[in-house]
């Protein structure tokens, strides 16, 4: 399946899970799911999806970033060819909640099979062009390996959002 | 940490014995990623009796329907961790046919969805106003270890149950979610939060 028809798909799933909901889930959502312009943005590599809920301002600010720095979210994911200090390195990590951080060095070393919920993120890092920093509302990350491959990525993007809406209605991650 | 939910679910996936019906009181504890929409006050309830038989799991909540909010439920059919999804097909080195115990759970949630949906009882007994509101969850069988029964190397039954999956979509699209008894397990994990930084 080609990426054009999973985004479309994935599309359809955020809408379903995350925008399309009844009124009394509205108070447990993230304010970003609640702002009428809210669109879904996606990013491939070969080793990782990246899922983001941004409003029209941020869709252009991330795609001024790919353009300059070569990525939406630069310093967000270590890339393998660079070293460099990590604050997080995961591997093999399902559902995982990263909320309300703030770094200043690379924020993930993303090893395989990992599907992870980045909220309330600042992140800042020293590019060739200077420091840049930016801030994250709300993304899903899920990185590919033995189990989790293009084919079964809608799966655990569904399972990764139901885990989102299932934490934030018991309240434990505000 | 050894007497969580998520140990004593993954002490039952992992037995040798069939363990269907104890795997289920987890379920509960899963609700949302089964009631396929965002979803509040989400219950679940377990072998409604029809004509065509039990359905297994049935899931209701309230959801956003066209312009306003609505009921609706999601019925599941459950089938042992222990159980394969798919085996050799011996007429073919390079595919696999679903088990005896995919199409069986498969055919019995068909007929179950074409009953339930049409019946007036079963949708005011939940509140379902309209019968597009009474939709196919999925099949939960199987887990990581089980996913094909057959004696392969390890990318070629990789490979071929990459190819059994996408084919199965291509039929169902996603309109029957086929589910490892893994994902329950996942749902059960804590949140992992992390310290500001």
């Amino acid at each position: 399946m080609d990426r054009a028809t999973i985004d479309q798909q994935v599309r359809d799933l955020v809408k379903r899970r995350l925008l399309r909901n009844p009124l009394d889930l509205h108070k447990y959502l993230p304010p970003i799911l609640l702002k009428p312009d809210v669109t879904p943005f996606t990013y491939w590599s070969d080793n990782y999806f990246i899922l983001a809920l941004v409003d029209n301002d941020k869709k252009r600010e991330l795609k001024k970033n790919i353009t300059a720095y070569g990525h939406p979210f630069p310093g967000l994911i270590k890339p393998e060819h660079l070293s460099g200090s990590v604050a997080m390195r995961v591997e093999n990590s399902r559902n995982g909640m990263l909320d309300h951080n703030s770094t200043n060095m690379f924020f993930l070393s993303l090893g395989k099979d990992c599907t992870l919920i980045v909220r309330d993120h600042t992140q800042k890092i020293k590019t060739n062009r200077g420091v840049i920093k930016y801030f994250v509302d709300l993304a899903y990350i899920v990185s590919f390996g033995y189990e989790i491959k293009p084919y079964n990525l809608l799966n655990y993007l569904d399972d990764l959002m139901a885990y989102s809406l299932k934490q934030w209605k018991s309240g434990y991650v505000k | 940490m050894s007497n969580s939910l998520y140990d004593k679910l993954r002490t039952l996936i992992y037995d040798t014995k069939q363990r269907e019906h104890e795997c289920r009181e987890y379920l509960k504890y899963a609700a949302d990623v089964l009631f396929r929409d965002g979803g509040t006050e989400i219950k679940c309830d377990v072998e409604y009796r029809g004509h065509s038989g039990d359905s297994d799991f049935i899931v209701i909540g309230r959801a956003h329907g066209s312009g306003s909010d609505c009921i609706r439920a999601y019925l599941w059919e459950l089938k042992a961790p222990q159980l394969f999804l798919f085996v050799e097909d011996k007429s073919s080195a390079n595919r696999l046919f679903p088990s005896k115990d995919l199409l069986e759970a498969e055919n019995q949630l068909l007929n179950y969805y074409d009953e339930l949906r049409d019946s007036v009882e079963f949708r005011s007994e939940f509140g379902i106003t309209h019968p597009s509101n009474v939709c196919m969850g999925g099949i939960i069988i199987g887990r990581d270890n089980t996913k094909v029964k057959g004696d392969m190397e390890v990318d070629k039954r990789d490979g071929l149950y990459e190819k059994a999956f996408r084919c199965r979509n291509l039929f169902y699209r996603s309109e029957i979610r086929l589910m490892l008894w893994n994902t329950i397990l996942d749902q059960l994990l804590p949140p992992k939060l992390e310290e500001r930084g």
